[in-house]
C-alpha cells in the first residue's frame, strides 16, 4: 500500500461527513416523527377510531295498535333478515352465487342486489332477503364458515292481525324510500328495510309508534367482524297506540257492507267524540303492502273500480239528499219563516215556471215541519229553502260540521262542499239562481259530505254540541284530545223539533225507515237517496214513470243514505252510512244501520 | 492472538447496543402476535443468537483471509444471483431466495456485503491519485451495476437501490473527487425522472404515485402509508402499550411483522419509544464511526464505514417508508424486523465491524499471512 501520510486524515474526514449526513438523517426522523406522533396526534386517533369503531343502530320496537278493548290490532312479528357486507366478501360475486344456492332469490331480486352492490357507498350493508324461512336459516348456520360476509340479523316486521278490517283506518307500513328521507334526521333511515306508516294512523302517529333508536358501538377488525362491544343505548319502545274503534262492531260491519260493492259506514259516540267503527267496502290486506308490494298487486288494487284504496269515510264525497233536510229545516227555524200552516204538497211545486217534484209523485198532502222530516217531503224544503236563502243554510250547515275538515288524526279528509252565492260566482262565475237554492234544500246539486261529516251532524244534532271526532285519546304529539265539546248555540226548542222529525222517520207509522225499528235503544235517523242523473222530464211522464234503481246500469243507480242516533234519550252514538249506488235510503241504508246499532246494544249489554 | 483472546477484544459496547436492539425485536414479535412467543418471537429469538455465531465467526478469522478474497466472494454471490434468476423460489411475486432448508438465502443480501469489502480491497489496492480517473471510476460502476442491475430483475428495487448507494458510499469514503461527485449528483437529478418512468415495473411506479399521493387511493395503492401514518400518529407521545395497538392488532396495519414493525413500535411505545430505538441506532452509528477512526488499515476503515452505512441506510429508508417520507419498497427494519436474511446480513455487516476492530492493528493486510 503505497499512500501518502494525507490519505488517513481524508478518510477521516469523509467519514466524519458521511456520519454527519446520518446524524442530519436522523433529526429529520426523529421530527417527522414528533410530527405525527405529537402535533397531529388528534387528528390520527380519530382517524384509528374511525378504522376501528363502528355504530350498529338498533331499531326500536315499533308501537302497537289495539281496539277499544286494547286487542291487538297491529302487531309486530320477529324475522331474520340476510345482509351482505361486500366488503368482507373474499370473492364477492362467487360467495352471492354460493348464497343463491341457499337462500331463495329471484332473478329480478338478484339483478337488483347486484346494481345496489355496485352503487353503494363501501362498507354499507346490502339487504338480500328479508323474512327468511327456518329452513333456510338452519341452511345458512350450517354453511357459516364459506359465508364471509353473509350476516343474518334479527328483525321486526309489522303483522296485521285482521287483514282487510282495519286496512283504511290503522294504514299500513312500508319501507323507507328516497321520498321519506328527505325530511328525516332520524339514524334509523339508514336502517336497511326499515318500515315507517305509509298511510293512515300508521302514518300519521309515525313519531308517536316509532320511538327512537339504540346504537351499539363496537370494535371491528380489519374483515368487519366484531371484537368488542364497547356501549349501548338501548332503543325506546314506540307508544302503543289505542284506538277507539271496536273490534267487534267492525267486524259485524265489515260483513254487512261486503254484499255491496262500495259502501262506507261511520259509528262515534256522541258524547266524547270517539269513532267506535269506521269502515270502507270494498277494503285491502294491509298486509301485502309490508315489505313492498310487488307491482302485479299494486296495479290490481290502484286499479280497482270501487277504489279500493280509498277511504271513502273521509275522503268520499256525497251529495247527502234528503239527509240534508234536517239543516234546512234548522236555518228556517232559526229564521222564523216556517209558514207552513197552509203548505200543500201535490207532488211538485212550480217556480219561476218550473216544475220541482217531489219523491212521491201523488204528493203529501198537507204538510207540516215535523211531518216533512219524517215523510221526508221535497215541496217543503223547497219553499222554505227560497225564504231563509242559500247562505243561511250554509252558515248552519258549517255549524254542523259540513263543508270542513276537523282536527282530526287522519287524513286525507275530504272538505266536503258547501256552496254560497259567493262560492257559485268565484267557482263557477255564474250567478245563484233560485233553482240552485230548491236543489241544494234537498241535499242535491252542488252539495256534498263526507260519511264522517254526516255522522258528525247526526252527532250534533244529538247533543246540541260542538262534537268532533277522534280516533285516539291522544294527538300524535301525546297530547291529551280535548272532548269537553262547547254548547253549538242553537236553540234547543228548535233541536227537540228535529229531533222528533227524525224519531218519527223511524217510529211513527208513515216514517220513510218504519220497517226499521230496532230492538235494543230506539233511534232517531233520517234517510237520503241522492240521485247521481238527471231525470228527464219525458222519463218522468212516460207510462212507466221514473225508472227503478234495479233496471239501472249501477253506476246510474241513487245513493243510499241513513244517519241516525241512539238510543234518542239520552243519545250515545252516531252513526251515517253511505252505499254507493246502493238505490234507497230507507230501503238500503236504514236497515244497515239498525243492524248496527242492534249490534252495538248487544255488545255493551252483555258485559 | 489467539480466537479466544480475539472474542474477548471484541468492542462489547457496540455487541450490547446490538444485542439491545435485537431484543426489541424480540419483544416487537411478541407483542405483533398478539402477546404470544409463536409464531415469530421464539424463532427471531434463535435466529439471532444463531447469527451471533455466525458473527463471531467472521469477526476471529483474519482480516487478511477477508482480505485476499473478497472478490471470490463477491464473485460467488454474483453467481449466486444469476442462480435465482433461473431456480429461485417465488415469494411475494419476486423471485429472490435459494431454499437451504433451514432457511431461505437471499443473495442480494449477500451481494451487499461482499461489495463493500471488494470495493474496499479495490480502493485499497489502487494510487490515492487514480481513484478519480476515469477508468476506475468506469470500474466502480461496473461493479455495482453488474449485482443491482441483476438483483432489479428480479424484481426488487429496493435492494438495488441499497446496493448502489451502499457501493458510491465506499467510493465516497475513498476520496471519489468532488468534480465527479457533483457532476453524479446533478446528472441524477436531470436524467433519474424520466429514464425511472421508462425503466420501473408498473407496480413500482405505482408506488411512487401513491407516495406521493396516499390518499387518492385509500382501499388500494395508498393503503399502507395511510394506515402506518394513523397507526404511528396514534401511538402519541406515550404509546397504547404493548400488545394494545389498535392499528397494529385489529389488523389494519399490513405486514405489521415484516416492513412496518417501525410503525408497531411507534403505536405500541409511543414518540418515546420509537425515538428511544433511533437513538439507539445513532448511537450504533457513533460507534462505527469511532472504530472506523481507531483501526490502522485503510481497508479496515473503508470496511467499517460501508458496512455502518448498509446498516443506516437500511434503517433510514425503512423508517422513511413507514412515516411516508420514502414510497414503499421492501426494506426491513434490521434486527427487528422478522426475516431471517436481513438478520444474517447485518449480523455478517456486524461481525466485519467486530473484525476489524479486533484486527485494528494489522497496518497491511495485503500481506499474506504467512509473512506477518
Amino acid at each position: 500500500m503505497q499512500k501518502i501520510r494525507s490519505y488517513i486524515p481524508m478518510l477521516h474526514r469523509r467519514s466524519f461527513m458521511m456520519f454527519t449526513l446520518q446524524g442530519i438523517s436522523f433529526f429529520g426522523l426523529g421530527a417527522r416523527l414528533y410530527y405525527l406522533q405529537h402535533l397531529q396526534e388528534k387528528k390520527y386517533k380519530t382517524l384509528s377510531n374511525k378504522n376501528r369503531l363502528k355504530v350498529d343502530i338498533i331499531p326500536p320496537k315499533r308501537g302497537l295498535i289495539s281496539d277499544s278493548n286494547g286487542r291487538i290490532i297491529a302487531d309486530t312479528k320477529r324475522i331474520f333478515r340476510v345482509e351482505i357486507l361486500k366488503e368482507t366478501m373474499p370473492k364477492f360475486e362467487k360467495s352471492f352465487n354460493f348464497l343463491k344456492r341457499i337462500v331463495k332469490i329471484s332473478p329480478e331480486q338478484s339483478e337488483k342486489i347486484l346494481i345496489k352492490a355496485k352503487r353503494s357507498r363501501p362498507y354499507t350493508s346490502i339487504l338480500i332477503k328479508e323474512n327468511i324461512s327456518w329452513r333456510e336459516m338452519a341452511k345458512l348456520q350450517v354453511n357459516k364458515n364459506d359465508l364471509f360476509g353473509v350476516n343474518v340479523n334479527l328483525g321486526e316486521t309489522r303483522k296485521y292481525l285482521y287483514n282487510n278490517l282495519f286496512s283504511h283506518v290503522v294504514g299500513y307500513v312500508g319501507k323507507i324510500s328516497k321520498q321519506d328521507v328527505k325530511d328525516q334526521d332520524d339514524p334509523l333511515q339508514f336502517v336497511p328495510g326499515f318500515e315507517i306508516g305509509k298511510s293512515g294512523l300508521e302514518k300519521s302517529y309515525e313519531n308517536y309508534l316509532r320511538g327512537s333508536a339504540g346504537a351499539k358501538q363496537v370494535e371491528v377488525n380489519v374483515s368487519g367482524q366484531i371484537i368488542n362491544e364497547i356501549g349501548d343505548i338501548q332503543p325506546t319502545r314506540g307508544q302503543d297506540l289505542e284506538i277507539s274503534v271496536d273490534l267487534d262492531l267492525q267486524k259485524f260491519i265489515a260483513k254487512k257492507l261486503s254484499s255491496h260493492r262500495s259502501a262506507s259506514m261511520v259509528v262515534m259516540n256522541v258524547q266524547n267524540g270517539d269513532v267506535k267503527a269506521m269502515y270502507s267496502q270494498p277494503s285491502f290486506d294491509a298486509n301485502i303492502f309490508v315489505g313492498g308490494i310487488s307491482y302485479k298487486n299494486w296495479d290490481k288494487i290502484r286499479t280497482n273500480k270501487y277504489s279500493k284504496l280509498v277511504n271513502k269515510s273521509l275522503a268520499g264525497q256525497y251529495a247527502p239528499g234528503s239527509t240534508f233536510k234536517v239543516i234546512v229545516a234548522l236555518t228556517a227555524l232559526k229564521h222564523n219563516v216556517v209558514d207552513d200552516e197552509k203548505l200543500f204538497c201535490g207532488g211538485y211545486t212550480e217556480i219561476s215556471g218550473r216544475k220541482y217534484h217531489c219523491w212521491k209523485k201523488t204528493g203529501h198532502g198537507k204538510i207540516k215541519l215535523i211531518k216533512s222530516i219524517r215523510e221526508s217531503c221535497d215541496v217543503w224544503y223547497y219553499h222554505m229553502s227560497l225564504k231563509v236563502g242559500i247562505d243561511n243554510i250554509a252558515k248552519m250547515s258549517k255549524k254542523f260540521g259540513l263543508g270542513i275538515k276537523y282536527d282530526f288524526e287522519m287524513s286525507p279528509q275530504a272538505s266536503g262542499l258547501i256552496p254560497t252565492k259567493k262560492w257559485k260566482q268565484e267557482n263557477r262565475n255564474e250567478s245563484w239562481y233560485k233553482g240552485d237554492t230548491v236543489i241544494s234544500s234537498i241535499g242535491q246539486g252542488f252539495v256534498l259530505t263526507t260519511p264522517l261529516q254526516l255522522a258528525v251532524m247526526t252527532a250534533r244534532i244529538a247533543t246540541g254540541k260542538e262534537v268532533t271526532p277522534r280516533i285516539t285519546k291522544h294527538s300524535s304529539n301525546g297530547e291529551l284530545i280535548q272532548n269537553n265539546f262547547p254548547d253549538l248555540g242553537v236553540d234547543k226548542k228548535h233541536l227537540d223539533i228535529i229531533r222528533e222529525g227524525m224519531y218519527g222517520v223511524v217510529n211513527h207509522y208513515r216514517g220513510t225507515a218504519r220497517n226499521y225499528k230496532t230492538s235494543g235503544w230506539d233511534m232517531a235517523g233520517k234517510t237520503g237517496t241522492s240521485q247521481v242523473r238527471t231525470i228527464s222530464l219525458s222519463e218522468r211522464e212516460s207510462e212507466e214513470g221514473v225508472i227503478k234503481n234495479h233496471n239501472l246500469e249501477w253506476k246510474y243507480r241513487d245513493h243510499a243514505l241513513f244517519v241516525a242516533y241512539a238510543p234518542v234519550k239520552n243519545p250515545k252514538y252516531a252513526v251515517s252510512c253511505v252505499v254507493e249506488h246502493g238505490g234507497s235510503g230507507s230501503g238500503v241504508a236504514a236497515p244497515l244501520v239498525r243492524d248496527v246499532l242492534n249490534k252495538l246494544y248487544k255488545l255493551e249489554n252483555s258485559v | 492472538m489467539t480466537n479466544i483472546a480475539k472474542i474477548k477484544d471484541i468492542d462489547w459496547v457496540l455487541f450490547i447496543c446490538v444485542f439491545l436492539l435485537a431484543t426489541v425485536g424480540f419483544v416487537m414479535q411478541f407483542s405483533v402476535a398478539g402477546g404470544s412467543f409463536t409464531p415469530w418471537a421464539i424463532k427471531h429469538g434463535i435466529r439471532f443468537l444463531l447469527a451471533i455465531l455466525l458473527m463471531f465467526t467472521i469477526a476471529i478469522i483474519d482480516i487478511r483471509f477477508w482480505y485476499k478474497w473478497a472478490w471470490i466472494f463477491f464473485a460467488f454471490s454474483i453467481l449466486l444471483l444469476i442462480y435465482v434468476e433461473f431456480f429461485g423460489h417465488i415469494g411475494m411475486g419476486a423471485k429472490r431466495w435459494i431454499d437451504l432448508k433451514i432457511f431461505k438465502l437471499q443473495p442480494s443480501e449477500l451481494v451487499k456485503i461482499f461489495l463493500i469489502l471488494a470495493l474496499a480491497k479495490y480502493y485499497t489496492s489502487i494510487s490515492q491519485y487514480k481513484i478519480s480517473s476515469f477508468k476506475s471510476v468506469f470500474f466502480m460502476l461496473v461493479v455495482l451495476l453488474i449485482p443491482a442491475g441483476l438483483v432489479y430483475r428480479q424484481p426488487d428495487l429496493g435492494t438495488a437501490i441499497l446496493i448502489i448507494l451502499g457501493g458510491l458510499s465506499v467510493a465516497f469514503l475513498a476520496g471519489l473527487s468532488w468534480k465527479w461527485i457533483l457532476s453524479g449528483i446533478s446528472l441524477i437529478a436531470l436524467v433519474v425522472p424520466s429514464v425511472l418512468s421508462l425503466v420501473l415495473r408498473p407496480y413500482q411506479q405505482k408506488r411512487i404515485t401513491t407516495f406521493l399521493d396516499p390518499e387518492s387511493d385509500p382501499l388500494g395503492k395508498g393503503y399502507h402509508i395511510i394506515q402506518s401514518k394513523i397507526a404511528i400518529g396514534s401511538g402519541g407521545m406515550t404509546g397504547q402499550g404493548l400488545v394494545q395497538g389498535r392499528q397494529t392488532q385489529l389488523g389494519f396495519l399490513p405486514e405489521n411483522h415484516t416492513d412496518f414493525i417501525f410503525t408497531v413500535i411507534a403505536e405500541e411505545l409511543g414518540f418515546i419509544g420509537s425515538m428511544s430505538v433511533l437513538l439507539l441506532i445513532l448511537f450504533i452509528l457513533y460507534k462505527i464511526l469511532i472504530i472506523s477512526h481507531n483501526v490502522y488499515s485503510a481497508f479496515a476503515k473503508l470496511v467499517v464505514m460501508g458496512m455502518g452505512i448498509t446498516f443506516f441506510l437500511y434503517v433510514l429508508i425503512n423508517v422513511g417508508m413507514v412515516m411516508g417520507l420514502f414510497p414503499v419498497v421492501g426494506v426491513p427494519l434490521p434486527l427487528i424486523s422478522y426475516g431471517g436474511t436481513v438478520m444474517i446480513t447485518t449480523m455478517v455487516g456486524f461481525g466485519f465491524i467486530q473484525n476489524m476492530w479486533v484486527h485494528r492493528r494489522i497496518e497491511n493486510p495485503s500481506v499474506d499471512i504467512e509473512y506477518y
